[in-house]
């Protein structure tokens, strides 16, 4: 234990480590922030004027807005939908004043997506929902599930594996779904970054752990002690965890408490079916937001004894640390440059994988991604979780051998 | 107790560090002695066990050291030769670690540390930060932390270095006293801090043990091959040039050359006793035409 303090202590009276920590909670308290203040709400003002307010004013008003929208997504409240905008075609067309459009249609867009996507789904969407009878959506949700069937027997022809895998999800999916209007998918996206952000951190924060005694020779000295191999190594490994671990709750708290507050724990009970009516994630946004902070801890984790392996690797800091960044946005460049199984699935079992900055967990999860290995087809958030849980481990137990098996220079 | 060093091999893709050395140690002072790039400092890591040599081994007791693992360590106090730390530690904060790395519980850590800094007269700054120390002051330090655990066996690569002469007469006197019922390897290019203490002297050349033996016995061998002569400035010149010249002194209109070699070097030179610093010279001259042979006595 003693060795274990006296380690952390180490570490964060390093100046880099102090200024990166600080750097972190400043990115977190930012992103929170930003988040909060860039919420707008857009109106027609008395002049039929577009007008606009941002901040939690804009929140609040958006909340008040849908206030009697809130509730369950019942098949009679899509119908009232329809009616109301096929109502405003009627009379409009495409060209709707911007009162009518903020006052009519806004409010119902949830509604109206949710229906395009089931039963409008190619075209012109206004021309679509102007040709559908109400009448003929009573069926939605039965609708939905077919079309989700449908769409993944496209994607993965013959595979019967994956469409059991999603019908048996689905089947837990809580329907009616329900609506509470506060958090957004945008608000996931800036987590998503802020997990990015985070896991790059720790990455600067753990790369010099091991190469910098290396480097300076100190290492020499320790190895030689009663405690210097086995036991230092592990010292130096969980108190780097133990570090990258507060930081990440730190600022993760910043943002859940900020962001959550200003948007409404409420409308954390809303179905994640309403970010994406496809997805067959039995999740409320809370839980998808939850899942996506454990993902996004476990990719730090993983992320941080990868690099810890790397540091133990490495004859020089700057070494772990470049190859440490490259596996960070390595994802990210994986989507760039192409799509497919391959890409999935290197995506996915990467360290950095669950904080990915192109795909987040949160996408991850409306999606139906799934990675085929072999005979398998693993639905990509479980093969996420699943490779970081495995990879924790791993790269723990590989960073104390190659620190004990280093040999001075 | 009994180190035996046996054929311990070092080879690098290119080059040979160390070459079969093999050597029993008992409880004593050993002074290691050498050029640069002898051999030295990789032979002091084998037996730190902080290298794995090519081949040979180290052992104990009849014991291979590698599979003692955390025992052998227990008993080894290690200085290398060049001392990294970390900086934002003081000097307090330094010996508490690696205190804590020798097993030491944290009270009797305090203890030791405080008295091991008060040995070293590290005391007075014993909460400023190591970055802020002189070299001889981290060189102090670094003695320090090498007693921490009481070691058995204790290994100092260049100990002295960036020590003043009152310094290093305090850590000679501190290795005499400590060094009873124990083993320390000594290496040092200042052959007065071995001259004096040391039981056994190792003299390394090219990666090799060359010779070995008690301070005086060793000496002994070059009986005949050092010389005392006086000279002219010119015949100075020209003394310096074709032989190792180990001492030179002005007197007056005249130098008083001490000189190493096989052949007498001038007619009215006089052989006298050889001391280690001779013996020094004569394995590491650099001057094939100073009549040396450089005999390896191993």
């Amino acid at each position: 234990m003693s060795l274990l303090l006296l380690e952390m202590k180490r570490v964060i009276k390093s100046r880099m480590t102090l200024i990166l920590l600080l750097i972190a909670v400043g990115l977190s308290a930012l992103i929170s922030y930003h988040v909060v203040s860039e919420a707008q709400y857009r109106y027609a003002d008395e002049n039929g004027k577009l007008a606009k307010i941002t901040g939690t004013e804009a929140i609040q008003a958006r909340i008040e807005q849908m206030q009697p929208y809130e509730g369950t997504v019942t098949e009679e409240k899509l119908q009232e939908a329809l009616k109301t905008f096929q109502d405003v075609y009627n009379e409009y067309g495409e060209n709707i004043p911007l009162d009518v459009y903020y006052d009519k249609l806004v409010p119902n867009s949830y509604f109206l997506d949710m229906i395009s996507t089931v039963y409008a789904r190619s075209g012109n969407m206004y021309e679509a929902l102007s040709n559908l009878n109400p009448d003929d959506i009573t069926d939605f949700y039965q609708q939905r599930s077919a079309i989700l069937e449908s769409e993944l027997e496209e994607k993965y022809p013959g595979n019967t594996d994956v469409l059991q895998q999603a019908q048996k999800l689905n089947e837990e999916v809580t329907t009616p779904f329900l609506l509470k209007v506060g958090y957004t998918n945008d608000n996931s996206t800036n987590l998503g970054i802020l997990l990015f952000l985070l896991v790059l951190i720790c990455t600067m924060v753990v790369a010099p752990i091991f190469s910098a005694d290396y480097q300076n020779g100190s290492d020499d000295i320790l190895r030689c002690t009663k405690n210097g191999r086995v036991k230092l190594a592990i010292a130096k490994l969980c108190s780097s965890l133990l570090i990258v671990l507060a930081m990440f709750v730190i600022c993760v708290l910043v943002f859940v408490l900020s962001v959550n507050n200003a948007y409404g724990w409420d409308s954390m009970r809303t179905s994640m079916q309403m970010v994406s009516v496809l997805s067959f994630a039995p999740l409320t946004m809370g839980q998808g937001q939850a899942l996506m902070i454990l993902a996004g801890l476990l990719a730090l984790l993983a992320a941080a004894c990868f690099i810890l392996f790397c540091s133990a690797k490495c004859q020089h800091p700057t070494t772990a640390l470049i190859i440490a960044t490259a596996f960070c946005i390595l994802p990210a460049i994986l989507h760039m440059v192409g799509q497919g199984n391959l890409v999935n699935f290197l995506t996915c079992v990467l360290p950095t994988g669950g904080a990915g900055i192109s795909r987040n967990f949160f996408n991850l999860l409306n999606q139906s991604i799934f990675v085929q290995i072999g005979p398998l087809s693993i639905w990509a958030p479980y093969l996420t979780i699943g490779a970081a849980i495995i990879e924790i481990p791993l790269f723990f137990m590989l960073s104390i051998r190659a620190y004990c098996k280093h040999q001075a220079a | 107790m009994e180190l035996t060093l046996n054929k311990l091999t070092k080879r690098y893709k290119d080059k040979m560090a160390v070459k079969a050395f093999t050597a029993t140690l008992t409880p004593g002072i050993y002074g290691l002695l050498g050029a640069n790039g002898a051999g030295k400092t990789t032979l002091m890591r084998m037996v730190c066990g902080i290298l794995n040599p090519t081949s040979g081994n180290v052992s104990l007791d009849g014991q291979n050291t590698v599979g003692m693992g955390e025992n052998y360590r227990d008993l080894l106090g290690y200085l290398p030769q060049d001392f990294g730390y970390y900086p934002v530690f003081t000097a307090l904060d330094y010996m508490l670690y690696v205190a804590a790395l020798k097993g030491l519980t944290t009270s009797a850590a305090k203890v030791r540390a405080n008295e091991l800094l008060e040995l070293v007269s590290l005391q007075t700054v014993a909460k400023k930060k190591v970055k802020t120390f002189s070299g001889g002051m981290k060189r102090r330090l670094g003695i320090a932390q090498a007693f921490l655990n009481d070691p058995k066996i204790l290994v100092l690569d260049e100990p002295t270095a960036g020590l003043d002469p009152k310094e290093r007469v305090h850590f000679r006197n501190l290795i005499s006293n400590i060094s009873k019922d124990k083993i320390v390897i000594l290496s040092t290019h200042i052959v007065s801090d071995v001259e004096y203490i040391a039981d056994t002297i190792f003299i390394m050349k090219d990666s090799q043990l060359i010779h070995q033996g008690k301070p005086d016995k060793i000496t002994a061998s070059i009986n005949g091959y050092v010389w005392e002569c006086r000279t002219n400035p010119k015949q100075t010149e020209q003394l310096n040039i074709k032989f190792a010249v180990s001492n030179l002194k002005h007197e007056g209109n005249q130098d008083m050359l001490r000189i190493v070699s096989e052949q007498k070097p001038c007619g009215n030179a006089v052989p006298v006793e050889p001391t280690l610093e001779d013996l020094y010279l004569y394995y590491f001259s650099e001057e094939a035409g100073n009549g040396l042979s450089g005999r390896d006595e191993n």
